[in-house]
């Protein structure tokens, strides 16, 4: 049975319901709603995006609900994207940041997560200049700042 | 699960320090200026590059430093390890998991004293503690921060690397005192007195889903058979302890190999038979398991009666049993996915009796078995054939002509961890079919390839390694270097290729490095070492 989900920019998209209740907000929406046609409005994500988050979806649809992995290490790891992500998630930094807005919009972890880990993939191994330049972020510590987090972490970094 | 945040201009904070995409009006946020997602990016990031985040700026700064401290490993043998005692004051409230390596000297003014006094605000975040003492002098301190933290500990790990500790009833108050521990590791350190081990027992009985010990310890209590007589120096032995209805995991290592302790251990087995799905027993050496008394033989029976139904290891290396013990046990675990079985005399046989049960077959994801003397190339090759569901694979020789003739391909894709050591026969260097069978394991993430005797393993750009390309996810490597093989050297072009293609690499070892190129293994923080690394 489909659904109709709005963009931002009034495009229309028909999706499957099962496709579309990856999305938690979406689900919600639909249970809370009951049985009924009217479209699903999104007024936060753009048609492209959607597209995009449909594609993922779409893939995903037969995936069992992710369980906490409760292991003795508190970091998750980044380094086991599936190999289809990978190549879902080579699109332009602006693309991969919309896609990570809506995937936390729309309450689709596992699409937030592999947003994460890939935006975290980006960030390892850089100095913290090469951060700044790959984000466009301004440094907006003073000197005697950056003197201080110097002195106050020097303790936990790798030799 | 995050709530959405309504985006609109100038609301997130630190909104002025990003530009956004230059060509792109942006009018939200950036995404790296929302302090949810930066947190939500920061549980993706390890310990080193947290550091380096924080030096970005403010917003940065303020969001990971929570995650900095959520796992806080301080070494204080080490004083430029030690963290700042007002830096540790003004953060310990983040700290979840603290994991301390100490001397027994505590100066007044050490960083780990504001989460033990008593008039410092609770942290009731700390769930998880680890602690290694070096000298078991004068541990008040540490007793007391377990104390004061008693409500919120969830899990408690204590090694004594030096002796026995000085006051161990301290260490039981404290811990007794603990209603939320469920999982205690205990290492190094004697229990000398009977009566303090029924308080341990009544604890961990009733609470525990997890519990390691090793080192010289023993427990009260009789066993129900006859064979097992109580030792005589113990009052009051307790004939019935209500049967554990939590312990899942229990581990007993490297205690020694005194007759009433194994059976008090075995003693122990049976009082959680019930609920235990992961056993591993190993003392400092075995008695013979061909001895029908035998504790081993009498935990055998528990389990090939069925009294452990929920069982899913088999962990017991370096343990001379026999072929049908091994049958009658295999066949009783319906849940059996681990085996470790190194040093053992697995072999044929026992290959043979596995593959006539199907679901043990699509079900074990670890099998070790190095070291184990009745194992061939065939097997092993059969195994890697056989198993679907294998992530874990350490076995011994595995010869090049076991495979090159074999038109199988290996079927374990979960395979996650590998250690093999290979033999050349049909050419002096790893034949391309070794190679492009190692390349089609794309999860594999540990590998260590050794040779026999000192025999080097030639892996560089010229014999090959550029067909293992495809392992992006490889974090460990290990390839056994020979003495004088500079033709087996890796230099920069070989360091270049491994970042290039396994991004994730953390450590390297084993191979031996030109100058060059151990430099610029250093500069992207790769970890080396000539030989292998200490597990």
């Amino acid at each position: 049975m489909p659904v109709t989900l709005t963009s931002l920019d009034n495009q229309e998209f028909k999706v499957d319901k099962e496709v579309a209740e990856r999305s938690i907000l979406i689900k919600n929406m639909i249970e809370d709603v009951g049985e009924s046609d009217a479209p699903i409005p999104l007024p936060n994500v753009s048609a492209a995006v959607l597209t995009k988050v449909i594609e993922y979806c779409e893939h995903h649809r037969n995936d069992p609900v992710q369980v906490q992995d409760e292991t003795d290490d508190p970091r998750k790891r980044s380094n086991d994207i599936e190999e289809w992500d990978m190549k879902f998630m080579q699109v332009d930094q602006e693309m991969l940041f919309e896609i990570i807005l809506a995937a936390n919009y729309l309450d689709i972890k596992p699409l937030l997560d592999v947003g994460c880990k890939t935006v975290a993939n980006i960030i390892k191994g850089k100095t913290p200049e090469e951060i700044r330049k790959a984000f466009n972020i301004v440094n907006d510590f003073t000197p005697e700042e950056e003197a201080q987090i110097k002195k106050e972490n020097e303790w936990a970094e790798d030799r | 699960m995050l709530r959405h945040r309504e985006i609109q201009p100038g609301q997130a904070p630190g909104q002025d320090t990003l530009q956004g995409a230059p060509d792109s009006p942006r009018r939200r946020p950036h995404p790296l200026a929302i302090p949810e997602i930066l947190c939500l990016l920061a549980e993706f990031l390890d310990q080193q590059t947290t550091l380096d985040a924080m030096k970005v700026s403010r917003a940065w700064r303020t969001a990971f430093t929570p995650y900095l401290w959520k796992d806080a490993q301080m070494n204080m043998s080490m004083p430029e390890r030690e963290p700042p005692y007002n830096t540790v004051l003004m953060n310990a409230h983040f700290v979840h998991t603290l994991r301390l390596r100490c001397k027994h000297t505590v100066a007044l003014k050490h960083p780990i004293l504001p989460f033990s006094l008593s008039n410092f605000p609770t942290c009731r975040n700390l769930s998880k503690l680890t602690i290694e003492i070096m000298d078991t002098n004068n541990n008040g301190t540490l007793f007391s921060l377990i104390l004061q933290h008693s409500m919120f500990l969830t899990s408690v790990s204590l090694t004594a690397a030096v002796g026995p500790l000085e006051n161990p009833s301290d260490l039981w108050n404290a811990l007794v005192k603990c209603i939320h521990l469920r999982q205690l590791e205990y290492a190094g350190m004697r229990l000398t007195d009977p009566s303090e081990h029924m308080e341990l027992y009544l604890m961990l009985w009733s609470r525990l889903d997890v519990l390691k010990l090793s080192g010289d310890w023993c427990a009260p209590g009789t066993l129900d058979n006859p064979v097992f007589i109580i030792p005589k120096g113990l009052d009051d032995p307790i004939s019935e302890i209500p049967g554990s209805g939590r312990l899942r995991d229990l581990t007993i290592e490297g205690t020694h190999m005194h007759r009433d302790k194994m059976k008090a251990q075995a003693w122990m087995i049976k009082q959680c038979s019930a609920t235990l799905t992961r056993l591993y027993w190993k003392p400092k050496s075995w008695l013979r398991a061909v001895e029908k008394a035998s504790p081993m033989n009498y935990v055998f029976s528990l389990i090939a009666m069925g009294q452990c139904p929920n069982l899913e290891t088999l962990l017991m290396p370096g343990l001379d049993y026999s072929l049908d013990i091994f049958t009658e046990l295999v066949k009783k675990m319906r849940r059996l996915t681990e085996i470790d079985l190194a040093a053992t005399n697995f072999g044929f046989w026992e290959w043979t009796t596995l593959q006539t049960l199907p679901w043990h077959m699509s079900a074990i994801r670890v099998l070790h078995l190095e070291g184990c003397l009745n194992m061939t190339g065939v097997i092993i090759q059969d195994m890697l054939c056989s198993l679907p569901s294998l992530e874990s694979f350490k076995a011994g020789n595995l010869w090049d002509i076991d495979i090159i003739d074999d038109p199988r391909p290996w079927i374990c894709k979960d395979l996650k961890e590998l250690v093999l050591t290979i033999v050349f026969r049909t050419s002096p260097h790893p034949h391309r079919m070794i190679q492009s069978r190692l390349s089609s394991l794309l999860r594999l993430e540990i590998c260590e390839l050794n040779r026999p005797h000192d025999e080097c393993f030639r892996m560089t750009l010229q014999s090959g390694l550029d067909r293992l390309g495809s392992l992006r996810r490889m974090r460990r490597f290990h390839v056994q270097a020979g003495k004088d093989a500079p033709w087996a050297m890796w230099k920069e072009e070989e360091v270049e290729w491994a970042l290039k293609h396994w991004p994730f690499l953390e450590e390297l070892s084993g191979v031996a490095l030109t100058a060059r190129a151990q430099q610029l293994l250093c500069r992207h923080r790769i970890r080396y070492a000539p030989t292998r690394f200490r597990s």
